[in-house]
Formats: structure tokens, C-alpha cells, sequence
């Protein structure tokens, strides 16, 4: 029922009195006794709570519920988290390609045993001569091979043009013919071809899977190519090339210091 | 319902907001009884008839007048406060449901159509319209305002039931006075006729 201050209307210029009327008499709907009772008594319980804000009622269906309010913040947590788990799972270069320790023993102190210039063979053999021993990290199993230079007096089966023999190689044609292998490792890195054992002796996980193998194979022959040629100038007794070697050699490699044989160790804390 | 205390009722509806704002709670209960009918049929004519939807915008509407009850400042009439929380609401309602705006419900057009019979509309003989009506005249009225577009309709519904004057219909509807006078002789006009066919 509607009060009479419900019906209380002012008139106003172009009012259709007739119609009005009408249409007072046509619309007297009133709202539900349920839908009341919730309003005063939401009312009532704001009194109670002396609180201003809105009241709470039950739920009804054809509002918005707290979980489509809450929608777009928990799609938005939920693509930062998967992005979070993407970017921890992508394998790093570290991971992959861990650093190289390489082990090289100290070289022989008689002047017979200078340094010859290593021999393109790839024949797995282990050789009395320098060696260079590359450790990967990598947890996969693989067999190590050992790839040796041929010593000196191992025969002429070394490269074309070289003549092994202790008259005829001092220690500084032997450090400028490691400098050549080294130039052309390089160039070979750079054609992206694996120029394994371009005469240095190393040894390494060759077995091992190609993506871990990929990225240290290319340091390989430079690490150890660096080793040795320090080491011959060392023990040609060229003190100073082989300190600028070595300066070099930690210019490209951080962890220079480390691949040089332990013969070395001691002079290269002293190198700055 | 208990009867409210006469006290109660010969208090206006600023007077008794500002008591529910202090604390009275059976203040609130004879505003609401005052105002309940006018705003359920406002919500129920603009929702074509459909109760769920008038009491879904029933409800929300005097959640939102208590809610308001310790903000509310009786610098203007309340029921003028009340139906702009009403008719933004029916806004709101309109947008989410439809996608439409009260905007583009305004038929200029037939608004022009209905400038043009404004004098026509002077004349008009109400004789049928002062005797009682029966159940078909009703049902014939309530479908005629439902064809009337949405701002004649709306500004019939709250001179009609909100008892708001031209120039307060005017202020809730950011329209001059002069636009609401038309759209509320269109609005008589197309009752009037739906009346008139029933003879």
C-alpha cells in the first residue's frame, strides 16, 4: 500500500491531471514484504554497527560475486607466475657451458724436451710431452679421450714443413708456431668448424651431448693453445713475452690463471 | 510492521535521514515507507515489468541510501537526492545488462513528433480517464509507458511517482526545463491515447 505522501504530487505546467490519475490508479505495485524485511533490517544492523558503510546482506545471485571482482588480479598472478617459471627453467649459458679447468703439467726442464710443434693427428694417444686437460662440469657421463702432441722425437709426423729434432727447434720458434695454431683456431672458431686438437694436447668430454659441448668446445683449443705458447716463452727464458701472453691470456680468459700448468702458478702470481 | 509514531510521520524525509544518520533507526523505517512504493515502480516500468529486476535495483538503491547514511548533508530535497541515486542505478543497470546508454534511447525524432501535436494534445477531452479503472485499462496504460522511449518515460516516471518538479526533473537529467516539458507531453500524450483507444 502506498502512504498518502506517496501519492502527494505537484503540478506542474502541461500536467495531464486525467492521466496522472490514471495512471495512479493503474500503478500501485509495491515491493515484495521479503525484499523489505531485508532492507530495514540491514538498516538496523548499520544502526547496531555504528558503522556507515554499506551493510552486508546475503549474496544474491544476480550481483557480482567477490570472485569476478578478484578475476582480472588473479589472471594477472597467474601470468606473472608462469613468466616467473619460464624464466627459471630457460637453461643459462653458465649451466650449460661451466667454466674449464685446465691442467697442465710442468714441462721438461732438459733443453732436449723443448717444445715441438704439435702434430695434426687426431689419434687419441698419450704422449710424455705437455698435456692440456680440460674437465667439463657437466654432469652427463661421457668417456674421456686424451689428445696428445707428438713429441719431437716421435718422428716426422707432424705437420708439412716441420722438422722435429732438438738442434733444429729452439723454444722460440716453437712459441711463434703455437701463436700460428692459435690464429688458426681462431679462424676456424670462426667459420663455426670444431677444430679439435689442432695440434695442443688436450683432453676433454668429447662424448659428452652436443648443446653442453658446443659452447666450451670453441675455448678449448684457446685455452690450451694459450698455455702452451706462455709456457714455451716462459721456458725460453723470454720472461716479458710471456708475461704480456699472459696478460693477454687473462684479458680473454678470467680464469687464466687456473689453466696454466702448476709450474707456472708461482711466476704468474707474480705477473700483474 | 508496528505503527510508526505520528512524530515519526509529520517529520520530512530530510529530518528523518538526518535522525537515521544519527542513529534512529525507526526513522529510516518511515522514510522508507514513504519513498518504497514510488521507487519500486520507477525501477519496475523502466524494467518492463520484470520484478526480479526491480527488486535487485530496489534493493541496491536503499543499500546505497544506508550505507550513504552518515555522508548524507540535507542540502537538497531528499527525494531529489534519492532518485538521482535511483535513476544512476537504472543507468548502471542499463549499461552492464544492455550496453546501452540512457543516450541513445533518446528518440529525437519521435520527440519532434510530439512537438508537433503538443497543441492537439491541449484539447484533448479526459472524460474517460476520471471514471475507476478495470484490470484491461490498467494493463493498457502500464504497455502504453513501456512503448514510450526511455527519457519521456523516465521523465514521467519521476513526476509521476518521484514527485519531482520540472525544474528538479530538469536538474536529475542534466536537460533544461523546456526539454523535460517535452518529453513529458509526449509521455501524457501516448497514455492519453492508449486510453482513448480503450472507448
Amino acid at each position: 500500500m502506498s502512504s498518502k505522501h506517496d501519492r502527494e504530487r505537484p503540478g506542474s505546467a502541461g500536467e495531464d491531471a486525467a492521466v496522472t490519475r490514471a495512471w495512479q490508479q493503474a500503478s500501485d505495485e509495491q515491493p515484495p514484504a521479503r525484499l523489505d524485511a531485508e532492507i530495514l533490517a540491514a538498516a538496523r544492523r548499520s544502526v547496531e554497527a555504528k558503522d556507515a558503510a554499506a551493510p552486508s546482506l546475503p549474496v544474491r545471485p544476480w550481483t557480482r560475486s567477490r570472485w569476478r571482482q578478484w578475476q582480472p588480479l588473479a589472471a594477472a598472478a597467474t601470468v606473472a607466475g608462469l613468466a616467473f617459471v619460464l624464466v627459471q627453467t630457460i637453461p643459462r649459458e653458465r649451466e650449460v657451458a661451466p667454466p674449464i679447468r685446465i691442467e697442465v703439467p710442468a714441462p721438461a726442464p732438459s733443453p732436449e724436451r723443448e717444445v715441438a710443434p704439435p702434430v695434426r693427428g687426431d689419434a687419441p694417444t698419450v704422449a710424455p710431452g705437455p698435456e692440456v686437460t680440460l674437465e667439463s662440469r657437466s654432469s652427463a657421463p661421457a668417456p674421456v679421450v686424451t689428445h696428445a702432441p707428438v713429441v719431437p722425437d716421435s718422428g716426422p709426423t707432424g705437420r708439412e714443413g716441420s722438422v722435429a729434432g732438438a738442434a733444429r727447434s729452439p723454444a722460440a720458434e716453437a712459441a711463434a708456431d703455437v701463436a700460428d695454431k692459435m690464429r688458426n683456431a681462431e679462424t676456424d672458431h670462426r667459420k663455426g668448424v670444431m677444430t679439435e686438437a689442432s695440434g695442443d694436447a688436450y683432453s676433454a668430454e668429447t662424448a659428452a651431448p652436443a648443446a653442453a659441448r658446443a659452447p666450451s668446445a670453441a675455448a678449448r683449443p684457446r685455452a690450451a693453445d694459450w698455455a702452451a705458447r706462455i709456457e714455451a716463452l716462459h721456458a725460453s727464458g723470454d720472461l716479458a713475452a710471456a708475461a704480456t701472453a699472459l696478460r693477454e691470456f687473462r684479458a680473454a680468459d678470467p680464469d687464466a690463471d687456473t689453466r696454466l700448468p702448476e709450474s707456472l702458478q708461482e711466476w704468474a702470481r707474480t705477473v700483474e | 510492521m508496528q505503527p510508526l509514531p505520528a512524530e515519526q510521520e509529520s517529520r520530512t524525509d530530510e529530518a528523518l535521514m538526518c535522525a537515521y544518520g544519527g542513529g534512529d533507526g525507526r526513522a529510516f523505517e518511515v522514510l522508507y515507507e514513504r519513498h518504497k512504493g514510488a521507487t519500486y515502480r520507477y525501477f519496475l516500468r523502466h524494467a518492463g515489468g520484470q520484478a526480479a529486476t526491480a527488486d535487485e535495483l530496489h534493493q541496491d538503491l536503499w543499500l546505497k541510501v544506508i550505507g550513504a547514511r552518515s555522508r548524507y548533508a540535507a542540502q537538497a530535497k531528499f527525494s531529489t537526492w534519492l532518485y538521482t541515486l535511483a535513476r544512476h542505478r537504472m543507468i548502471d543497470h542499463w549499461r552492464t545488462r544492455h550496453g546501452i546508454s540512457l543516450a541513445s534511447l533518446d528518440d529525437v525524432e519521435t520527440l519532434s513528433q510530439a512537438e508537433e501535436s503538443f497543441a492537439a494534445l491541449q484539447d484533448g477531452n479526459d472524460g474517460p480517464l476520471g471514471t475507476s479503472m478495470d484490470l484491461q485499462a490498467r494493463q493498457r496504460l502500464v504497455a502504453a509507458l513501456a512503448d514510450v522511449p526511455t527519457l519521456q518515460r523516465d521523465a514521467f516516471l519521476l513526476h509521476v511517482e518521484g514527485g519531482q518538479s520540472l525544474e528538479e526533473i530538469a536538474g536529475l537529467t542534466a536537460a533544461s526545463v523546456e526539454t523535460v516539458k517535452s518529453r513529458l507531453r509526449y509521455a501524457y500524450r501516448r497514455l492519453r491515447a492508449a486510453l482513448e483507444d480503450l472507448q
